[in-house]
């Protein structure tokens, strides 16, 4: 009963080097919140109810769509929670955990797959921040 | 440098999903902005996307403006499509930025650079002290909000101001039915924060103190003009500061020389004598707060104009223009109908995705120039627009000067150009020596029109050419030309050119039937593949000059009499009939049969 729309594309703030990132954080030290808190990999965007997104809407692969329909749209939306100051969502999809062959298992389209469990999703929250 | 041009739609059914058109749109502004945060100084582009809401589904998700490195020439830019601007009232079926109760900031800022023009925002929530509709982030710089309308929440618009230069402009906004503060936190010790013609209703319901309508948080703010502040709990709260000038409250609390106090807010169009701010309408739910135009309303003309100060926005929240020395104070301009605009030497210039001149206005101008240019022009019924020496210029995608209009100029030229570029039924064009020119990939005259060109030249050029039935072009020593594929000039046309050229040259070239055209010492052209005059009542008369159809096809199909003709046929092409009486036969003498009557005949016998 709910989709979720996964970022899937790296940030441009991922190509910066540690002494770019410390270059900007003392010209402006607002960057420092910005650069931690910048959208990354397997962050969720958005959640929707059932069928928001057509199979087509992956912005050319730029976000993942992730079907769920065993899930309330009204619990779905605790995994769009902000964490101020130290990622910009609480939640997002671990992918260094999830294999390849497991991916396509649950793939319906290009960019769209269905998962059958929570847990498949694979969503870290606040037990797994030693591991960002 | 590039601008990136994105749309959001949160109607948008199937497509792409990566904001490329309106097809493709994102579903929320906060998808955009996730997929496209980039360093936009060193792609070298400005950002804008626009916003619409094509069957009314509110955008429902907060969004963060941050992880982007902007500058003051690679800007974003946050806009809603023209169908879904906000206005002075709320309206559902456009585009809104929607939060319920407790979910925080709408729209939060924490990028420099950037502009949100015409976005409603509304915000279920009261006590939560975080849900406010636009939260500018501490330190950010040149942030400009522009024509928004926004409705609840525990603020409206809050600028986190603090002791530092920074460049903030809130203009033409409205806000209204907000728990607190409707425009908060303002100031900042800069110069740079700029409040102008914003209107508050209803704000400060929790009557909380030193909280009101405008919250002016520091003394060195730059300037807090032509605002409306009405029915809020303290419309004006400044920590006794004394901010401010040209501003309207319904309380004391307005400060200036220039300011009124003590209005009263009404949208009765005969509220008697007396303090009142006349808007449309203030009922809870209907609200309206576009400007009645009426004697006792002091919020008209009580503003300062931008030509007395330079930060004054040139147009209202509803695109309406603001001019002079005065102005309305708030968000709304009145604007009538009708208007006049006289200028002698200068220019008159409507510019903008939507260029309008209404019904009833006379533009007349003397020496100067008249000019239209938007994405879509449009001169309605009844504009006069006589121009002595300058030049009146129509150009746009859509370019229209509808029925009934005069366009006069006698010395300069009057164009029209577009995509589509149209003079309808009924317009009158006189030229008296300057240049005519209609001209775009569908460039058309409607019927009944009347041209006048005393010296100069009649254009009418494009993909698709037409003059239509019933028009008359008088062309007494100019050029009158109707050039493209195809160039039609329709039935019932009457064009008599003196002393000029009448030329109609294109791929498809009719003269269709019933036009008559008159060239008394000039040349009447028609060339093209096929070139065709057609109709039995089409006259060509031309009395001491030539007329020309050439062509793949030329075609006359018409009745011209006969002392007029000219003909030139190839040899190989003629054929003769001679009567018998007429026959004159050359026979060579080896040739020669000779029948002599008995009685003459003469014998010589040897």
């Amino acid at each position: 009963m709910a989709d979720f729309l996964i970022r899937n594309n790296e940030h441009w703030m991922d190509r910066l080097t540690q002494a770019e990132v410390q270059e900007r954080i003392a010209k402006d030290p607002s960057f420092e919140e910005s650069y931690k808190t910048r959208y990354q990999r397997g962050d969720v965007i958005e959640i929707g109810k059932d069928g928001h997104w057509a199979d087509t809407q992956h912005g050319g692969g730029k976000f993942l769509i992730i079907r769920v329909p065993f899930l309330p749209f009204e619990q779905a939306k605790t995994y769009m929670q902000e964490w101020k100051g130290v990622h910009r969502r609480r939640y997002r999809m671990w992918f260094e955990n999830i294999s390849e062959e497991e991916m396509q298992k649950k793939q319906v389209a290009p960019y769209v797959y269905q998962l059958n469990a929570i847990d498949e999703l694979l969503l870290y929250g606040q037990d797994k921040v030693d591991e960002i | 440098m590039a601008t990136v041009t994105r749309y959001v739609d949160t109607d948008v059914s199937g497509g792409a999903g990566d904001g490329t058109s309106w097809a493709d749109a994102y579903s929320s502004l906060n998808a955009w902005e996730s997929a496209e945060q980039t360093n936009l100084v060193s792609d070298g582009d400005s950002h804008i996307v626009y916003c619409r809401a094509s069957s009314g589904t509110a955008d429902t998700t907060n969004i963060v403006l941050d992880g982007w490195t902007t500058s003051v020439t690679n800007t974003i830019t946050i806009e809603a499509a023209d169908s879904d601007k906000a206005s002075t009232s709320f309206n559902t079926s456009k585009y809104r930025l929607s939060s319920t109760a407790a979910s925080g900031r709408t729209f939060e800022i924490k990028d420099d650079n950037v502009f949100i023009n015409n976005i409603q925002f509304i915000h279920a929530g009261t006590t939560g002290s975080t849900d406010r509709s636009i939260e500018i982030n501490l330190y950010r710089s040149n942030v400009n909000i522009d024509g928004c309308f926004i409705k609840g929440g525990y603020q409206g618009v809050y600028c986190n101001s603090n002791n530092d230069a920074r460049i903030i402009n809130i203009t033409n906004c409205i806000v209204i039915n907000t728990y607190q503060s409707g425009y908060d936190q303002l100031g900042g010790n800069s110069a740079g924060v700029k409040i102008y013609n914003n209107t508050a209703f209803n704000c400060n319901t929790s009557s909380t103190a030193n909280r009101g309508g405008f919250r002016i948080a520091d003394v060195n703010i730059g300037a807090l003009k032509n605002n409306l502040s009405m029915s809020c709990n303290n419309d004006f709260s400044d920590w006794g500061d004394n901010i401010g000038d040209y501003n309207i409250s319904s309380d004391t609390t307005a400060y200036g020389s220039n300011s009124l106090t003590s209005r009263t807010a009404t949208a009765s169009a005969s509220p008697g004598v007396g303090d009142w701010v006349i808007f449309t309408n203030i009922t809870g739910g209907s609200e309206d707060f576009s400007l009645q135009n009426n004697a006792e309303n002091d919020a008209q003309g009580a503003g300062v104009g931008p030509s007395s100060d330079a930060n004054v926005p040139t147009t209202d929240i509803d695109g309406n223009s603001r001019t002079g020395t005065t102005c309305d104070v708030g968000a709304y301009e009145y604007t009538s109908s009708g208007t006049d605009i006289s200028c002698s030497t200068g220019a008159v210039s409507v510019t903008g995705k939507t260029a309008n001149i209404s019904a009833g206005t006379d533009i007349s101008c003397s020496a100067g120039a008249v000019v239209a240019t938007g994405v879509t022009v449009n001169i309605s019924a009844g504009t006069d627009i006589p121009c002595t020496t300058g030049a009146v210029s129509i150009a746009g995608l859509s370019a229209n000067i509808s029925a009934g209009h005069t366009i006069a100029c006698s010395t300069g030229s009057i164009a029209v150009t577009g995509l589509t570029a149209t003079i309808g039924t009924g317009a009158t064009i006189e030229c008296s020596t300057g240049t005519v020119a209609v001209s775009g990939i569908s460039a058309n005259i409607s019927a009944g029109t009347t041209i006048g060109c005393s010296a100069r030249l009649v254009a009418v050029s494009g993909i698709s050419a037409n003059i239509s039935a019933g028009t008359t072009i008088s062309c007494s020593s100019g050029t009158i030309a109707a050039t493209g594929l195809p160039a039609v000039i329709s039935a019932g046309k009457y064009i008599p050119c003196t002393a000029g050229v009448v030329s109609v040259v294109g791929q498809s070239a009719t003269i269709s039937a019933g036009t008559d055209i008159t060239c008394s010492t000039g040349t009447v052209e028609i060339t093209g593949l096929p070139a065709t005059i057609s109709g039995a009542v089409t006259t060509i008369t031309c009395t001491t000059d030539n007329i020309s159809v050439s062509g793949l096809s030329c075609i006359i199909n018409t009745t011209v009499t006969p002392s007029d003709r000219i003909y030139t046929i190839p040899a190989e092409s003629r054929i003769y009939t001679i009567q018998a009486e007429n026959r004159v036969y050359a026979v060579s003498a080896e040739n020669r049969v000779y029948t002599i009557p008995a009685e003459n005949r003469t014998y010589t016998i040897t």
